[in-house]
């Protein structure tokens, strides 16, 4: 039953099957659609490939190689913990699905056990992606044999459990307390960001408790080793070790005897999930099911100041964005939260460490500017990946999205209005960027300038990329916000066009070295300028044509 | 006037992952609409009416024919036309994050209506749809009835000449239906043309000027209500459109 469930709950989160006009619309993709998708992901490979490649070389010569591994697992288990605090509060309270569940004659477990399922296969198709690529890299570099693979894979499948049911159980508390909250989007927001609190504070918090009992030393060989920072993981999450010393040792035994030691601990861990979840899930719920906001009157100021189209067309997208929760935390928030985040790595470094950085990223700086002032672009663009505002722009609209063809404003317009949003995003979050590079580094204003307006115009054209997708290939059939903002293939996309933009930085960087900075900067400016003209004109031509499957 | 022209609709139906076939969802469609005129679409589900008025609204693009209105066309004439038009398309909840004052503000400067006649604007049309109620909270929390006198509030901002209007009491208690009718009637004497697509019979028979019956995409007869009653030898339209198709309807 709970397999049959899962299924169920798996569909309905995924809704693949959509009816448009009564008519069942099997989704045929053309030969064309099928090869741009080998060719990304083929690229998408050799960015892993090269990336992986120099990152093993590197741990190689200094006898490091498998800190590699352990690098790998830790981002896929942050992944997991960021993934979870995001789908947990909607898989579990906010599913359209609630009510009509819990009239069938389902036991609470069956219940609880599927919506747990749904996340867990969630993290595991982030885990294939993110984890096993760079991992099945390492072992053909390092010509790995069949027990590695065996226990890589092993480990990716078991690692995501704790993590999700700790997460969970963390929402389900929050949510046991729903009875005081009358305003549910409010108090979804409200959960979701102190979930993020949390798992920050949590993060931050490991570090500042060992610093507290390692001497300054200790704490500078911890940090300045990847491997240290498992040790530090292991005490919380000891799967997470288990699971890491079963790859390192490369022995059967081993690798039944951790992954024995695995499965007991998480199962300890899900049965008590299971009974605390009983008691907590449907309280919650229950709570959730009859909080829906009460109808207030309000004034409203009248503003005087006469608008135009533009501004009130993007000042509405923004509105949508930031009032709806799930778009705020989905398509909003990371713009901020993973600079922040960024911010806060450099921040729990000691002061000597940060000065040795700052010193030797000073010195890179005199020797090898272009270095430095490509690789802020870089990780400039990195963030943009996480930016779901312009891939989802119609998307997002739903069954509504026929609104945008029978307004009298022309589409093309329209289409820039919707992108507008995802730019700003940009630009808060490439701001903080160059914040923390100006802090860090004595980078000139006019260098950041030049890096802020190059930045900014790789973002216009990864956004009109981005739009122009979720226009091919909209999901308009959807019955929660959610399904747009994760349970959507498209959100692939910014993910591509960031890994090409990467791309191109570190080609022209790479074979235009002997060149200064500023010639290579005004390269990769002429590129995207071009670039967004060509999308810009396609964009005008095509606008009718683009807009098609709205209907 | 609206006029539509030999307005065909074509559409490619997948049967399995290899197979499809195509389809007319509007064959040869015809018909005029004139100023103070309520013209009624009527037919089953699935007959093809929300395809005609998304065509007729410049949401789909016909596969042949055209559509006019005074004589402009789409192609030459996009904009203008729509900010002309008012379509409201079944019970949907836009932007239901807003509340429904900032939905109908947000609808008039769209639509670029100055500030001061859409705040007398939206107080009209607040007392005629009676949303005072609920003016100033979110279209989320509202009832079926409620969110689509929302709907029908939104699309009127403007005060538009045509109003296509597809379905617009389907699903509504007998008070709400009731004020949205009252309310197309009250429009019609301020000379606005109306396409009004309903498969309430007995509601078209109430307000249409003219009839058109559709079924399986094709026009099955064309008229007044009482010509249709008449030519059909019928005593309401369910009967004159049983009696059209031969008593059964649309079997797929």
């Amino acid at each position: 039953m709970t397999f049959l469930l899962t299924k169920i709950f798996l569909k309905s989160s995924m809704q693949k099957i959509t009816e448009q006009n009564g008519i069942k619309d099997v989704r045929k993709k053309s030969k064309a659609q099928i090869t741009l998708y080998a060719l990304l992901f083929a690229y998408l490979i050799g960015i892993m490939w090269f990336l992986s490649t120099k990152m093993i070389n590197v741990l190689k010569e200094i006898n490091a190689e498998t800190v590699f591994i352990d690098l790998v697992f830790m981002m896929v288990f942050f992944l997991n913990i960021l993934q979870t605090v995001f789908s947990s509060i909607n898989l579990l309270y906010f599913s359209k699905d609630t009510d009509s569940i819990l009239s069938l004659p389902l036991k609470p477990y069956q219940i609880i056990l599927a919506r747990t399922n749904v996340m867990l296969i969630l993290e595991f198709a982030v885990n294939i992606l993110i984890g096993l690529i760079p991992l099945i890299i390492y072992g053909v570099k390092l010509n790995c044999n069949a027990l590695y693979y065996i226990s890589v894979i092993i480990g990716l499948m078991l690692l995501p459990i704790l993590p999700v049911i700790i997460v969970s159980l963390i929402s389900m508390v929050i949510m046991s307390f729903s009875k005081i909250i009358k305003n549910k989007n409010k108090f979804q927001l409200f959960t979701t960001l102190i979930m993020l609190v949390l798992v920050i504070a949590f993060s931050i918090g490991i570090t500042k408790i060992d610093s507290e009992t390692m001497t300054d030393e200790q704490m500078a060989q911890t940090l300045t080793s990847a491997g240290s920072f498992t040790d530090m993981l292991k005490t919380y999450f000891p799967t997470f070790g288990f699971l890491v010393n079963s790859i390192h040792s490369n022995n059967i035994l081993t690798l039944i005897l951790e992954t024995v030691k695995t499965i007991a601990v998480t199962f300890i861990g899900v049965v008590i999930y299971l009974l605390c979840a009983q008691k907590l899930y449907f309280k919650g719920l229950i709570g959730s099911l009859y909080s829906g906001e009460k109808t207030k009157r309000g004034k409203v100021k009248i503003k005087a100041k006469s608008k135009r189209l533009g501004i009130i067309y993007v000042f509405k997208e923004l509105k949508i964005l930031i009032r709806n929760p799930v778009y705020l935390v989905q398509c909003v928030l990371p713009a901020l939260i993973f600079p922040v985040l960024f911010i806060g790595l450099i921040f729990i470094a000691s002061d000597e460490e940060l000065k040795g950085i700052t010193n030797s990223l000073a010195l890179m700086l005199n020797f090898n500017k272009p270095l430095i002032l490509m690789g802020l672009v870089a990780i400039m663009q990195f963030f943009a990946m996480f930016i779901y505002v312009s891939i989802t722009a119609i998307s997002r609209e739903g069954k509504n999205a026929t609104f945008i063809k029978y307004i009298p404003v022309p589409l093309y317009k329209q289409y820039i209005y919707k992108i507008i949003p995802n730019v700003l995003m940009n630009i808060f979050s490439t701001l903080i960027v160059l914040g923390i590079a100006r802090y860090l580094l004595p980078i000139e204003i006019t260098d950041l300038i030049i890096v802020f307006v190059i930045s900014i115009l790789m973002n216009v054209s990864l956004s009109m990329l981005c739009l122009i997708m979720d226009l091919k290939r909209p999901k308009l059939q959807w019955n929660t916000e959610y399904a747009v903002v994760k349970q959507n293939m498209n959100l692939i996309f910014p993910m591509i066009f960031g890994t090409i933009n990467v791309g191109i930085v570190i080609f022209v960087n790479t074979t235009l070295k002997m060149y200064s900075a500023y010639i290579q900067l005004v390269i990769i400016a002429m590129i995207y300028i071009l670039a967004n003209i060509c999308i810009y004109i396609y964009l005008y031509k095509k606008q009718y044509e683009l807009a098609k499957k709205i209907m | 006037m609206i006029k539509v022209d030999k307005v065909k609709k074509k559409f490619i139906k997948y049967k399995s992952k290899t197979e499809k076939e195509e389809f007319l969802a509007n064959s040869n469609i015809s018909f005029e609409a004139n100023d103070g005129e309520i013209v009624g679409i009527l037919g089953p589900n699935g007959a093809g009416k929300t395809t005609l008025l998304r065509i007729t609204a410049g949401i789909l693009e016909p596969t042949e024919g055209t559509v006019t209105f005074d004589g402009l066309n789409y192609k030459d004439n996009e904009i203008e036309i729509k900010q002309n038009i008012a379509y409201l398309s079944g019970n949907t909840k836009l932007y239901d994050t807003l509340s429904v004052y900032e939905l109908l503000k947000m609808c008039s400067d769209i639509y670029g209506v100055e500030k001061e006649k859409a705040e007398k604007r939206i107080k009209e049309l607040t007392k005629i749809l009676n949303m005072e109620g609920f003016l100033y909270g979110k279209i989320a929390n509202l009832s079926t009835g409620q969110t689509q006198r929302v709907n029908i509030a939104r699309c009127l901002v403007h005060n538009p000449k045509y109003y296509i209007l597809d379905e617009a009491t389907t699903g509504l208690d007998i008070i709400s239906s009731q004020i949205i009718l009252d309310f197309i009637k009250e429009e019609k004497k301020k000379g606005k043309t109306i396409l009004y697509s309903t498969h309430y019979m007995e509601e078209a028979e109430n307000i249409c000027d003219k009839v058109i019956m559709i079924n399986k995409g094709v026009v099955i007869k064309t008229g007044t209500p009482d010509e249709i009653k008449r030519d059909t030898n019928t005593t309401n339209l369910r009967d004159s459109f049983f009696s059209l198709v031969g008593g059964v309807s649309n079997e797929e």
